[in-house]
Parts: C-alpha cells; structure tokens; sequence
C-alpha cells in the first residue's frame, strides 16, 4: 500500500520536480506525509470514540496506555494478527483490489495540501509536496475516485447487504459529488485560481473590517453546500448510509476481515481527514493567520512554526465538529438523502453560481 | 532513452493492454474496470506533456463521472457472463479494419507533420486545445519528445481557457453547439426509453 501511494505521489512529479535528488525527497516526503496521516487516522478513532462517549456520557476507551490513548495502536494490532479470511463465494480478483482502491485516494490528495508556508507573501514557499496549479480539481478528481472501492468491494462480496450498500454509496456520491463541485465553482469565481497555495495565499488579512478574509465569508453558501457535501463524500453520518448497521450489517465491509475491513476503516478515516483539510485550505484560510499576525513575525522558522500550527489547530476543530455531528445528528432516510441532494443543494448551488457571477462581473 | 520516454512507453503499452482487455473481456464489470484503470495510464501521458490541467480532467470526468455511472448501471442490472452470440447483424469487420488502419494513417500523419515539426514550438497552446476538445486521448499523445522543447506553463487551466475561449481566434461557437448537441441526445435518450416503460 505504500508502494500505491508513492507511485501514485511519483506519477505526478515528472513536469514539477527538477533537481537531481528531486525523487528521493519526494519519496521522503511521501513517506513522511504517509506516517503523519497514518497516524492522524489512528488518533481520529480514538478520539472518536471518546467523544462518542462523552456525548453519550461514557468512559470510552481508559485502558491502554494513559486515559487510552494508545488504544488505536492495540487496534491495529488486533487488526493485523486476525485471520484473514476470503469466503468462498467472492470474487477474488475485486475483492481484493476493493480495499486498496478505497484506501489510497484519502492518502493521495493530502500530497496537495498546502499546510503551512515559510513566507505568507509568496505562494511559491507553501509546504506541500506538490503544489499544483491544478491542485483543486486534482484532489476532486480523487475524491471521486474513492467510490470504486465501495463499489466494487460490494459488489465482489456477492452479498445482497454489500451489494446494496456498495450501490448505495455509488448513488450518494453521484448525487453529492454535483452540488460539491458547483459550489466550487463559485469559489473558483471568487479566487480565480485552481491553485491551493494562492486560494490560502488570498485569505490573509480582513474581511468589512472585523472578519478573518476566509472564503466561508465571502462564499457562505458555497461552504455550507460544500460542507455537506464533504459528509456525503466521507460516508459520515447522517450520510452513512452505505454502511448503516441497523438496515445493512455493516454494508459493502460485511464480508471483509481482518486487515482488508481495516483498510476500508483506516481509508475512509484518512479520506475523513484530507477532507476536513481541504475544507480549512478553500474556506477557512487554510495556514492564513487572522488579523495580521503574520506582519509580527520574521519569514522563516517563525512564520513556518505559527502557520503549521495555524494549519493543524484549525484541522482538529474542524475534525472535532465532524465528530460532534457523528454523535448528535440521527441518519438520513434514503428518499430525503436524494432529495436533499437534487432538489435543494443542486439549485441553491446554481442560485449561488449565478448571483457569484452577478456580482464578481458586473 | 531518458526517463520521459521510459514513463510514455510503459504507460502507452499498459493503456493499449487495459484497453485490448475492455473489449475482450466477457465479464461487464471487468470490461468497466479495466476501461477505468485505462484512464490513469493516459492521465500519466499528458502528465508527461506538461499538461497537468488535461490529467486531472481526463480521471475527474472519465473516471471520476462517467464511468462511475457505468459501473453503477451494469451493477445494478448485474448481467450474467455474456454468451458467445451470433451477430445478426451483416459482418462490419472487414470495414472497420480499413477504417482504423485510415484512423491510424490519418493520426501518424497529424503528429508527424505537425507535433514532431520546429512549428511546434511557436504554437504551442493549440495542440493543448485539440487535445481537449476531440478527446482523442491517445491519439492525440505524441512521443514525448516535444515535452522537452516547452516550457511547463501551456497545459495549465488559463492556457486551455485561452485556447478554447479566446474572443478572437477560440472555439467558444463550437464549443457551446457540442453542448446543446449533447443535451439533445441525452433528451433524446430519456425519451426513446419512456416509450418503452
């Protein structure tokens, strides 16, 4: 699975990296990036059930390691010394590949995101491991990527509860992936760019005087639609509906053990996140520091420290509110998941694109 | 053979094998499968030309839309292993031979003429736009040579919207007829299949 990910990481460089050694540091980087979000997806768990708990007024996990906290890490372990079992009744081929095509667009579009800078007037100086001009449509084309997984591990799994919940994951991310991208367009609009370090670049200073200049002021519509859309996209509840438990036992991961069932875990938790991080790089300023702070420090190490940590404290919020409405909000019925996404956020995010283009052409 | 060439003619053998398996397959969600996994090869093609803004595309609206609509559909209707059947209809092979061998000529001339010639230089965001607009993905891929001689900015966004949308020498007209052409086929489609409901 490394070896996707940094073939996949590779296959992306040939135009952007010169150097002699571009290839080991970007290999580096790639295996660097790999373990952060690896781990990243572990503590997610974690503090998922936490907070779970605490919602529901629980303990939670409290006895591996201090307060739990290396609960995550004897999970993977469980995970990886189970018996991997293949019923007999599958087909092999897809029901192995599913898991890995699930796994790695989550992985992949986190080598785009530009997570901090060492100097916030040039874009150019954003850490990313690729900064491309592309970068937001790369990490769209991606994300729409990961449905095949669902998909084609379902439907290997030659289960009617898989099938169904393969399928209905196929239908929700199509329904869900149309209003996403028209929202952002109208972010497109607003930023002019397809670059992710100039959309955070564009994002410092103040917006009517008070407000941080963050995208989700300019465009509040287009956050909002986005924003749901990125649930959708992520299978969180209330949009869990390829795997809910009560209708489907579990849905296209029923038949799945050990390791495979923990690369669907682990996949849609990585995804899970590279989500939450797009969602601060377009709409919440990404590394942008608000109110000018930046102005008082020295490009640098500086400027590096307090952007990064901009970057991750805004990440863990926002993380955090995802969790939040895991354990708060109750699921979508079918028919009201398709509504809500073809008669209300398909033409609030046309309404939104017109009134954008009014406005920004005048 | 530097590292260009080597990533094109592993790419282009892995998309000709993925597409021979497409059509020769007789599982329908193989056939879909293996049709999408052609789409990366490709995508790594025009990576190789620089044109960043083209890959991301070609998986974003291939991959990403159309074929997952593809899958979607033969799974739903899940058909059994197809049969070997006799073609009732007159046997095209013969002409669609000579028509893709006509194809083939037509194609080599293009990228001999045109893509592997000094001009090239000079004009570089026109072949960026063909490439979009006729979708002749494969076809429209030359030999990486040329890569070298631009430099790496034609294949960005604002290069293609220029190409495509220019007001004075772009294909906005064109463009916009493709559209509405599209639009009347997918009316067109919904409504032959009413009828049958």
């Amino acid at each position: 699975m490394i070896m996707a990910c940094a073939g996949a990481l590779l296959l992306r460089l040939p135009g952007t990296g010169e150097g002699s050694l571009w290839w080991a540091w970007t290999l580096l980087w790639a295996f660097a990036l790999f373990n952060v979000l690896m781990v990243t997806a572990g503590l997610l768990v974690y503090a998922e059930r936490k907070v779970c708990a605490r919602i529901q007024n629980r303990i939670g996990p409290n006895r591996v390691g201090p307060a739990g906290i290396l609960q995550w890490i004897a999970d993977a372990v469980k995970l990886f010394l189970k018996e991997d079992i293949v019923p007999d009744h599958v087909n092999r081929f897809f029901y192995i590949v599913g898991p890995f095509m699930a796994f790695f667009p989550g992985m992949v579009v986190f080598g785009v995101m530009p997570f901090g800078t060492a100097n916030t007037a040039d874009p150019g100086a954003a850490f990313a491991l690729a900064s491309l001009d592309v970068g937001l449509v790369f990490v769209v084309a991606l994300t729409s990527i990961a449905v095949y997984g669902v998909a084609y591990g379902g439907w290997a799994s030659n289960n009617k509860f898989s099938l169904l919940g393969g399928l209905r994951s196929s239908a929700q991310l199509i329904s869900y992936e149309i209003p996403m991208g028209l929202a952002l367009i109208s972010l497109i609009m607003s930023a002019g760019s397809l670059s992710l370090p100039e959309i955070v670049t564009q994002q410092q200073g103040t917006f009517l005087g008070f407000l941080p200049n963050w995208y989700c002021f300019h465009q509040p519509v287009a956050f909002l639609i986005f924003w749901v859309c990125a649930f959708a996209e992520g299978n969180r509840l209330p949009f869990d509906l390829p795997e809910a438990e009560p209708e489907l036992v579990g849905g296209y991961h029923t038949e799945y053990s050990s390791m495979k069932f923990g690369m669907f875990f682990l996949g849609e938790y990585a995804a899970l996140a590279s989500m939450a991080a797009f969602v601060v790089t377009l709409f919440l300023g990404g590394w942008a520091l608000p109110y000018g702070v930046e102005a008082m420090l020295t490009p640098g190490w500086q400027t590096a420290a307090a952007t990064v940590g901009c970057f991750l404290v805004k990440w863990a919020l926002l993380l955090f509110v995802y969790l939040w409405v895991r354990w708060t909000l109750p699921r979508f019925r079918y028919d009201q998941l398709m509504r809500l996404g073809w008669k209300g956020l398909l033409p609030l995010a046309l309404a939104n694109i017109f009134v954008t283009g009014v406005l920004a052409v005048r | 053979m530097d590292f260009l060439d080597v990533l094109f003619l592993g790419c282009a053998a892995l998309a000709v094998v993925l597409a021979v398996l497409t059509v020769s397959v007789r599982n329908a969600v193989t056939a879909a499968f293996t049709l999408v996994a052609m789409f990366f090869p490709v995508a790594a093609i025009f990576l190789a030309l620089s044109a960043t803004f083209l890959a991301v595309i070609q998986v974003l609206v291939y991959a990403g839309a159309i074929m997952v609509l593809f899958t979607f559909v033969i799974m739903m209707i899940n058909p059994r292993r197809e049969e070997a059947v006799e073609p009732k209809e007159p046997d095209f092979r013969l002409a669609a031979a000579v028509f893709a061998a006509l194809f083939f000529l037509a194609t080599t001339h293009a990228v001999t003429t045109y893509a592997l010639s000094d001009d090239y230089e000079t004009a570089a965001p026109a072949p960026a736009g063909e490439a979009g607009a006729s979708g002749g993905a494969k076809a429209a891929a030359p030999a990486p040579a040329p890569a070298a001689k631009v430099d790496g900015k034609w294949g960005g966004p604002k290069e293609i919207g220029e190409a495509l949308f220019n007001r004075d020498q772009g294909f906005t007209f064109q463009f916009e007829a493709v559209s509405v052409l599209i639009l009347v086929a997918a009316v067109g489609a919904v409504v032959l299949a009413k009828r049958r409901l």
